[in-house]
């Protein structure tokens, strides 16, 4: 029950006495801070626009990969949605690049407060596109699988002969292409080996896959960089980067050769996607992780008041103690000097 | 039983969500005082705050710097200071966007003009875009909701005719934000003649001029004063014995957070032996599946993998915590000697020589003075003759205000008598000991069944469960408590012989109040003595631990 008491306010405030003297100005915000706020307010308000497009979009995609069927061909429609995703995720990237440099450049000039909102407004568009990232990559793996059970009812139904060989080859290619993948699961792909045998029709071209592959990889990048919001981000993913590239390249040089091996050359081409999305599948893990590990650095509202007060109350018992050691080290000294005293008159008396 | 849309919880959450959208921005600064940061607290974490666009939370009384250009939702008790504040707030231009106010009681005629004036003079009043009374004036404290009537024992047994009135104004109008979110109309029982039933006769009152629509639900309002010992009692199910042991504190016990998680919702009103099985098999079941994981050879299992053990961990981290609180409790349980406790508490009724010389024995031995206390207390307001509880009380030193209260309660509670012994639960729950123990190899077990093998199932049904079963299923004393509806003519005619039967029955929701302060182990203890058809919402004016009601009866 939600009883709003504005009504009553207004007719109370109508009633009393207009002002006779003008309020006293409150001091005027500088029309600078303001300004970038405002900016950032626009930038960031585009930015979660964006990212509940891109989701919607990503919806839809995931919508359309789950209707499997031999039947309906739909790889185009996907690959084109698929398109759209990765541009807008870089998109993403681009605005909130722009956004942290608002913020940096705002740094200097704004209140405490006024930052701490700001940080507050990224990390938390951070997270979001970090779930909308995930979301895509398990899309993608989905559309993988299904391709893959595709595969297997076309083989099923369909011809057989002399694909074993060309299965073994892809296999070894597919373990040159990807050096990591292979080390951290070493019987991962050969045991995979078989069921990519064969190619059919749903496939995408092979170049389209590694251009999306590349692009995850971006993606992937794109993350990180906003997690740490500094140039090292940068630096940490280059090497994936790399290795997309180079495997891209590797792909053309295969490609040209095997001119007339049509299927083979696009079951490998799902080989790789499949390994380029288990390698982002860790990165994202580790994005997810440190997101989360964020979020528990501040679970609950009134941690950090009670931790603040047992920390003073600690404080005050650690004074006190101190106290009570000055006070016994006088004690101690008092004593020892009355002593000395005593000694030196007996000395005095005595033996003078 | 409820799901878990409606629960409490649920509820208020849903509640406080409103709230905070109600600004036009996605972002905004949310400003309270300790007050309403407690209502806030156990519901929203910061990541929920966040996530519902809150960037910063800050106290109310705290040096807050400037934030121009946001929106701000003050959410503030309704004092006079916060109110001053507010306005002060305003006049030093901290926030220059729009302002929203929310209270989670009734703002005073006073304080609106107080408020009103203030904004007029700044010419700001335009400015306040939203200002709103939420009723949503309670906390949420795991499954039990707290009125926040500090001291409300002491206040509900004494005091002048007029602060008599004043706390009862004050519990009726918080009673009355309890319904207000949980849409109920209430249908009140309360014994008869009691503070309670001032309580009833108010909130009736309120409730015409704030109409509830919704079910009708039994709403049972009952004086910590005719139950004393429902807060003494040594517990055997888990989240009360966890607080007892461990000097449980808000929603923490020591330093782990246990306001949520699959494993407390299924194990926290299980008896400990349960839990401690309970405990090991999900342990198990983690590690099995763990193991499986990572020794996944097929690149389909790796994906998964990736997927999974997040999760995965994240149950057994909370899973872990619990064994870390088992065997914590396990250690103090020993010392204690609770199981001793429970197990003879459960035989108090028969109030034979041999219980009380057995009493006596333990009163003579080792234990902790308040151990004794709560166990003397208890049985003092049994059927054992004065001398026999006199001499108890002579046993523990320094109890003569402890002999005063049982003594003046007995005498006004002169319908003692002996009740037969409820075993409904003992007997079929002993029998499952055998099987707890058995076969198990694990260490913790073993340990935990060696000591806390005789806390199984003992404990039954205690004074105050049985009479809410009475009223609610028409027993004895369903004749006797007094019958507050809102819904009649004039509800303040109440027991007219010929009553509606709506809100009696077999199973549906029920609201138990504590007046004087409420505690888990009376919640647990009504819970399952209703059984599983009823969906026990129970809560006190105030959440007390056994420590703190013996405080409260001296204090």
């Amino acid at each position: 029950m939600q009883v709003s008491r504005l009504n009553d306010l207004h007719t109370f405030t109508s009633s009393l006495p207009p002002l006779t003297t003008s309020p006293p100005l409150p001091p005027p915000t500088p029309a600078e801070t303001l300004q970038q706020l405002k900016t950032f307010h626009t930038h960031s308000s585009t930015l979660s626009l964006k990212i509940s497009s891109t989701a919607s979009k990503l919806q839809l995609l995931s919508g359309v990969v789950k209707k499997k069927s031999i039947f309906i061909d739909d790889s185009k429609k996907v690959n084109g949605m698929v398109e759209e995703i990765k541009r807008d995720l870089e998109n993403i990237q681009e605005t909130m690049g722009s956004l942290d440099e608002t913020l940096t450049s705002a740094r200097t000039s704004t209140t405490p407060s006024t930052k701490d909102h700001s940080l507050a407004i990224l990390s938390t568009l951070k997270t979001t596109v970090t779930t909308t990232a995930t979301e895509f990559k398990q899309v993608l793996l989905e559309r993988s699988e299904s391709m893959k059970e595709s595969g297997d009812r076309k083989k099923k139904f369909g011809k057989t002969g002399g694909l074993a060989e060309r299965g073994k080859l892809i296999k070894m290619q597919g373990i040159h292409l990807t050096p990591q993948q292979l080390s951290s699961t070493p019987t991962g792909l050969s045991k995979r080996g078989p069921h990519n045998r064969l190619g059919n029709d749903n496939l995408p071209r092979p170049v389209n896959n590694v251009s999306s592959t590349v692009n995850i990889g971006n993606d992937g990048v794109m993350n990180v960089e906003y997690y740490n919001g500094s140039e090292e981000g940068r630096h940490i993913m280059t090497p994936l980067e790399m290795q997309v590239m180079e495997a891209s390249s590797e792909q053309t040089q295969l490609l040209i050769p095997s001119g007339g091996e049509y299927l083979q050359s696009r079951a490998e081409a799902v080989t790789q996607i499949e390994s380029h999305i288990s390698e982002l599948g860790s990165v994202f893990q580790k994005l997810a992780l440190m997101v989360r590990e964020h979020g528990e650095l501040v679970e609950r509202v009134e941690d950090n008041v009670e931790d603040a007060r047992d920390n003073v109350e600690g404080g005050l018992g650690q004074l006190m103690q101190t106290l009570e050691g000055l006070r016994n080290g006088r004690m101690l000294g008092l004593k020892i000097s009355a002593v000395v005293v005593m000694f030196i008159i007996f000395f005095i008396t005595f033996l003078a | 039983m409820s799901t878990s849309s409606s629960t409490l919880k649920a509820l208020q959450t849903s509640t406080l969500t409103t709230l905070l959208s109600s600004p036009t921005q996605p972002w905004k600064i949310l400003i309270y005082d300790p007050h309403c940061r407690s209502i806030v607290s156990p519901l929203l974490t910061v990541s929920g705050l966040r996530s519902r666009g809150v960037t910063l939370h800050l106290a109310l009384d705290s040096n807050r710097g400037s934030v121009p250009g946001v929106e701000v939702v003050y959410f503030v008790e309704a004092t006079e200071s916060n109110v001053q504040r507010i306005i002060s707030d305003i006049s030093s231009n901290l926030y220059t966007s729009d302002i929203h106010i929310f209270f989670p009681s009734k703002l005073p005629r006073p304080l609106l003009e107080t408020l009103g004036r203030g904004l007029h003079s700044l010419n700001a009043v335009n400015r306040v875009k939203t200002l709103q009374d939420v009723y949503c004036d309670f906390r949420c404290q795991l499954d039990l909701f707290d009125l926040m009537v500090p001291g409300s024992f002491k206040r509900s047994i004494g005091g002048s005719e007029s602060e008599m009135e004043q706390f009862c104004t004050l519990v009726s109008s918080k009673l009355l934000s309890l319904l207000s979110v949980l849409k109920i109309v209430p249908i009140i029982r309360t014994p008869p003649n009691s503070c309670s039933s001032l309580i009833a006769k108010k909130t009736s009152l309120l409730l015409k001029d704030h109409p509830i629509t919704g079910p009708r639900v039994p709403l049972i309002i009952c004086d910590r004063d005719l139950y004393p010992d429902g807060l003494w009692w040594h517990e055997s199910c888990y989240l009360p014995l966890l607080y007892d042991v461990l000097d449980g504190k808000g929603e923490k016990v020591g330093n782990v957070d246990i306001s949520s998680g699959e494993f407390l919702r299924e194990y926290g009103y299980k008896s400990f032996p349960d839990v401690v099985e309970g405990n090991s098999t999900v342990l198990k079941g983690i590690e099995q599946s763990e193991a499986r994981l990572r020794n996944a050879g097929e690149v389909s299992d790796l994906q998964n993998a990736v997927d999974d053990l997040p999760k995965l961990m994240e149950k057994k981290k909370e899973v872990e915590s619990h064994t870390g609180l088992l065997q914590a409790a396990m250690e103090k349980i020993g010392e204690r000697q609770i199981p001793m406790l429970v197990d003879l508490e459960s035989r108090l009724s028969s109030s034979s020589d041999k219980v009380a010389s057995e009493i006596t024995e333990i009163l003579k031995g080792e234990g902790s003075r308040e151990d004794k206390l709560r166990l003397a207390s208890i049985a003092g307001l049994k059927g054992f003759s004065s001398s026999v509880v006199e001499s108890w009380f002579g046993l523990i030193p320094d109890s003569t205000a402890y002999l005063e209260f049982v003594m003046q309660r007995r005498s006004l509670k002169m319908d003692v008598k002996p009740s037969p012994p409820t075993s409904s639960h003992g007997g079929d729950l002993l029998a499952g000991v055998g099987s707890v123990l058995g076969g198990v190899g694990a260490k913790l077990i073993d340990e935990a069944g060696r000591k806390v093998e005789r806390l199984k199932g003992k404990g039954g049904m205690r004074d105050f469960a049985r009479s809410v079963a009475s009223v609610l299923e028409g027993g004895e004393k369903d004749g006797e408590w007094e019958y507050w509806d809102c819904k009649l003519r004039n509800p303040l005619v109440y027991d007219v012989g010929d009553r509606p039967g709506g809100g009696r029955g077999k199973g549906g929701r029920v609201v138990v109040l504590m007046v004087g302060g409420g505690g888990f182990g009376e919640f647990g203890n009504v819970r399952e003595g209703l059984g599983r058809e009823w969906d026990v919402v129970y809560g006190g004016t105030e959440i007390r631990t056994a420590k703190d009601f013996l405080s409260d009866v001296t204090g």
